[in-house]
């Protein structure tokens, strides 16, 4: 065997990897770990992309909420090519089950408490939160446990079923068998309602309500929005000043024959058509007014004929596909014609992308979403492999440009953590869950006990920049002064609460602070070995202990053990500080 | 204007400021104004026009509330003995006021309207004039724009916006004797001294000042990171003004927010706040019994600004601008309510506003008239429609703010 080159030049190339293995300055991460620093190795790469230790977490964080175990990391740092098997193991833990909700909620906006459902006969002794996390989650439910369960996609649309725990069982009047907290399946209890899994919900329908004479419109269009990713309101609306909007008559005769108005009606009023099963609007907080005990029963299945009868003109179709002559359709029938529509499994793919790249809707490269949606056809509609298709496909491991010529602005880039997930994160390594009891009246009622991080009426989700389903629909991804406000008083909280668990009497087994005792280590090399730990789970950087990256966490330590002479203190400040980073931030 | 995001957004705007000629940035500077502060209030729901700004009594086409029409200065405004706060206001701050009609939004839905009368473009990853002025002139204050109510649209400059939330449950975060009680077995909270706090900061600052090093040089990244590393210091600032928020726990009154409002903007906390009335103005029934006491009510609070901002020598460094989303239908409907209707109104007085005039106008069916841009009457020929956009071109401009970064091609509404 020859060498193509000098043999003393194969000797230095080889020196130059044994040394690239284990220099470690910190000042120059790429030095650090290969494992840590995106791939910068490919000729010409203008784009560098994740490590796969951080292409890990990322997927981790998308999917879950969560970071990757000190194990996932270094089973990916040996073996890159064990990420998706890593990531098959994500998608059926139940944490990927709350993305798929909270995902579904950003296209369906329900957990609005302008919405909310008032505790009063049977249910008086209920919280709001309670009540409500219930009764506005269980459309979302229902889509959970389509995709959990690997059922076709479209089941959320056609499901022959909903899903109830006890306290929505109670509201609606459904038979139930569970202990009150599980999910179990069920059927809407009024004879001959049809299923057509969401689409059957009464919750949705009050949370998107109509009037007679908006006619359902509103409804049409955000079945549309959700489900087609077609929003009849981006067009313009040029009102034609001789038609008085106040006068039903004239509005029903304008919207046939104007064609300023036509244009949008002729597809939007049969749609709505469609949906003339359920009570138009319904003031939760007048419930108590009107009802004197759940259940409540919003199904009306005589407006379905009423409205026909008297708006003959108003023809039920599916964009363009009329209803048969002898066939009254409903939402069984919607459903159905929704799952067969191509646009709804390119939506689908738009939004998961659009959900964990954190890209505006509107701005998912058709490519990227068209390879996901054949990845999604031909797997069945399954939407696990869809998520996993989005967070191994190219686009989703995009870190930096790496010169001036190449476009910087749409790449997926560094992702601002949820709050949601920023909550989940924080529960999952330390076991703390900000919550708060609020014993007062709030909307009527006692609030109870309130999740500051998923909450907008009382909690920060907002101020974190989440939506609030009604007023805020969109959720914002830049840090600024708020964002920072609410991480900082989550850090200390939850630094505080793991520190005292960790360092507490029964102590075992420890969460977080695993490699120390606070009584006996507070020698540097002890704290620089729990500080390594700390660096791989929190920030993902698999770093040596004497590394310089180490050494600025542990001048945070010392400094901090100087000022309070207290060890709990200080890894409470340290852990303060962590819990804030741009690492922990940013995925 | 084309849909863009937050990316595209700030990155074009750069390249649009630094390709411009020299000379011409210099003349803008040199005949803009000084900045201005910005208090931005929305009557969410849809007020009806008929009840103040664009009075159209005794005409068939209109359902007229009772009342006469007065003039003020050029303004002919309509006042009610059951809504004496309009006269009050339009008596006292008329000559500094002055009303635009006739503006086209182009939809009846709540969600779209708001966004198109804010944005000016109806994407809501646009920014509304707020978040604009607060970015241009006040990018160094700890929050530049402040939204007290829910409607506001960041786009781009999340980064310099803040919310107070729907119950100021802000305050909360601000002042650790005002926070939640957490339900955690372990009372004791964590509380960082302010030396300990300091350590933080510093190794916050390093942290992420060493990640902008390695994925944060250039774009997207940059900015998100930049904006990282220039809230830690803002929040921090923001805990000294604290006790201006008041309590936790409940929705803000318009008086109340026009307040801290003011109080963030005299503090230097702020450029611009979004402030919105708690009250729905959207009578689909009952429309006179609503609007008559939300009309009351809101000029009562307007009137109480307005001698706010001369007391604190404010009045002419702020500009405020008032508007609904849409307006109401011409015509009662059975119920006796008013629907959507599509052409609606705004109030703005304050710094630099040519008072005591109306711009834009509405025919006997409430049509939106075509205006001179530049002069910002209606035209008796030619002319264009008058829509957000140009009201918030208008306003921008006004604000020191060159509105043709924002809307190119789009003529501001002379506002003075």
């Amino acid at each position: 065997m020859t060498f193509p080159r000098p043999t003393w030049m194969w000797g230095l190339l080889v020196l130059a990897v044994l040394c690239a293995g284990c220099a470690d300055d910190g000042g120059d991460s790429s030095d650090i770990n290969p494992d840590n620093t995106p791939n910068n190795d490919v000729a010409d790469a203008a784009v560098a992309t994740l490590s796969p230790v951080d292409h890990l977490t990322r997927a981790s964080i998308a999917l879950r909420g969560q970071r990757p175990s000190l194990q996932e990391l270094k089973r990916v740092a040996e073996d890159p090519d064990a990420l998706p098997e890593i990531v098959d193991d994500y998608l059926e833990e139940a944490s990927f089950g709350e993305t798929i909700r909270d995902l579904h909620n950003e296209a369906w906006q329900l957990r609005s408490f302008f919405h909310s459902f008032p505790p009063f006969g049977s249910l008086r002794d209920v919280e709001v939160t309670e009540l409500n996390r219930s009764v506005q989650e269980a459309p979302l439910k229902l889509i959970e446990h389509v995709v959990m369960n690997d059922l076709p996609y479209s089941d959320i649309v056609t499901a022959d079923y909903t899903l109830a725990n006890g306290l929505v069982a109670e509201v609606w009047g459904m038979d139930y068998d569970g202990d009150g907290f599980e999910w179990t399946q069920t059927r809407w209890p009024e004879p001959g309602r049809p299923h057509a899994g969401i689409l059957s919900d009464s919750f949705l329908f009050i949370r998107h309500d109509t009037t007679l004479n908006n006619f359902n419109r509103g409804r049409a269009n955000t079945v549309s929005k959700a489900l087609l990713c077609f929003d009849f309101l981006t067009r313009d609306i040029t009102v034609d000043g001789q038609v008085d909007l106040s006068d039903p008559v004239a509005v029903n005769s304008a919207l046939r024959s104007n064609e300023a108005c036509a244009g949008c009606h002729q597809a939007l009023d049969p749609l709505g058509v469609l949906l003339f099963s359920y009570e138009l609007r319904i003031n939760t907080f007048q419930l108590p007014n009107n009802l004197e005990d759940y259940p409540l029963s919003t199904y009306r299945p005589q407006y379905a004929s009423e409205v026909r009868r008297r708006f003959p003109e108003y023809r039920a179709a599916y964009f363009g596909e009329l209803e048969p002559d002898n066939q009254q359709w409903g939402v069984k029938e919607l459903g159905e014609k929704i799952a067969d529509d191509p646009r709804f499994s390119m939506c689908a793919s738009q939004r998961f992308y659009s959900y964990m790249a954190q890209v505006p809707l509107n701005e998912v490269p058709f490519e990227v979403a068209a390879d996901l949606q054949k990845t999604f056809i031909d797997s069945g509609l399954n939407a696990k492999a869809l998520a996993k298709a989005v967070v191994l496909s190219e686009a989703f491991k995009q870190s930096h440009a790496q010169d001036d010529q190449t476009d910087a602005e749409h790449l997926v880039g560094v992702l601002r953590t949820r709050p949601s997930q920023m909550a989940r994160q924080i529960e999952a390594l330390t076991g703390f869950r900000w919550t708060t009891q609020l014993d007062v009246p709030l909307i009527g009622e006692t609030y109870g006990h309130t999740d500051l991080m998923t909450d907008a009426l009382v909690g920060y989700s907002v101020l974190a920049g989440e939506t609030d389903s009604f007023q805020v629909p969109n959720p914002s991804h830049a840090p600024n002064t708020t964002t920072a406000l609410v991480q900082a008083t989550l850090a200390a909280e939850a630094a505080g609460f793991v520190v005292l668990e960790d360092f507490g009497a029964d102590s075992e087994p420890k969460r977080l602070l695993t490699e120390i005792d606070p009584a006996q280590d507070t020698d540097e090399d002890s704290v620089r070995e729990q500080l390594t730990v700390l660096h791989a789970r929190l920030f993902s950087e698999m770093v040596e202990p004497d590394s310089e990256t180490v050494t600025r966490t542990y001048q945070l330590f010392e400094a901090a053990l100087e000022i309070s002479n207290d060890p709990g203190r200080a890894w409470a400040t340290v852990l303060t500080a962590m819990f804030q980073d741009t690492r922990f931030t940013f995925h | 204007m084309t849909r863009i995001n937050r990316r595209q957004f700030l990155a074009g705007a750069a390249g649009l400021l630094a390709s411009a000629p020299w000379w011409s940035r210099l003349a803008f500077a040199q005949e803009g104004p000084a900045h201005k502060n910005l208090i931005l209030v929305i009557a969410g729901g849809g007020w009806d026009i008929s009840y103040a700004l664009d009075p159209k009594p005794g005409i068939a086409t209109v359902d007229s509330p009772p009342g006469e029409v007065k003039l003020f200065d050029q303004m002919p405004i309509m006042v009610g003995d059951d809504r004496p706060a309009v006269e009050t206001f339009f008596s006292t701050f008329g000559n500094q006021a002055a009303v635009i009609n006739g503006i086209q939004v182009n939809s009846i839905a709540h969600p779209e309207c708001t966004k198109r009368m804010m944005t000016g473009t109806g994407n809501e990853s646009d920014p509304d004039v707020g978040a604009i002025i607060g970015f241009e002139q006040g990018a160094d204050l700890p929050v530049p724009y402040m939204a007290l109510g829910n409607a506001a649209f960041s786009g781009p400059f999340t980064g310099t916006t803040g919310r107070a939330g729907v119950t100021n449950q802000l305050v909360a975060l601000l002042d650790p004797r005002l926070a939640y009680v957490s339900d955690s077995p372990h009372r004791d909270r964590f509380i960082p001294t302010n030396d300990e706090q300091a350590l933080i900061q510093s190794y916050l600052t390093d942290r992420a000042e060493t990640d902008k090093a390695l994925r944060g040089q250039r774009g997207y990244n940059k900015r998100q990171i930049e904006d990282f590393i220039s809230s830690l210091s803002r929040g921090e600032r923001l805990k000294d003004f604290s006790e201006s928020f008041g309590a936790r726990g409940a929705q803000l009154t318009l008086d109340e927010q026009f307040d801290l409002a003011v109080q963030l903007i005299d503090g230097g906390v702020s450029r611009a706040v979004t402030t919105q009335d708690i009250n729905s103005w959207d009578s689909h029934q009952g429309n006179h019994q609503q609007q008559a006491i939300l009309h009351n009510n809101l000029y009562g609070a307007l009137n109480n600004l307005a001698a706010n901002l001369e007391r604190r020598n404010l009045f002419d460094d702020t500009i405020v601008v008032v508007l609904s989303e849409m307006s109401r239908t011409p015509k009662l409907n059975p119920q006796q309510g008013k629907d959507h209707w599509p052409i609606t109104s705004a109030l703005a007085f304050g710094g630099g506003i040519a008072g005591g005039q109306t711009f834009g106008g509405t025919n006997d069916l409430v049509e939106g008239l075509n205006v001179h841009m530049g002069t910002g009457k209606v035209a008796d020929a030619g002319g264009t429609g008058l829509e957000a956009r140009n009201l918030m071109c208008g306003v921008l401009k006004l604000a020191g703010v060159d509105p043709t970064t924002y809307f190119r091609g789009i003529p501001p509404l002379f506002l003075g």
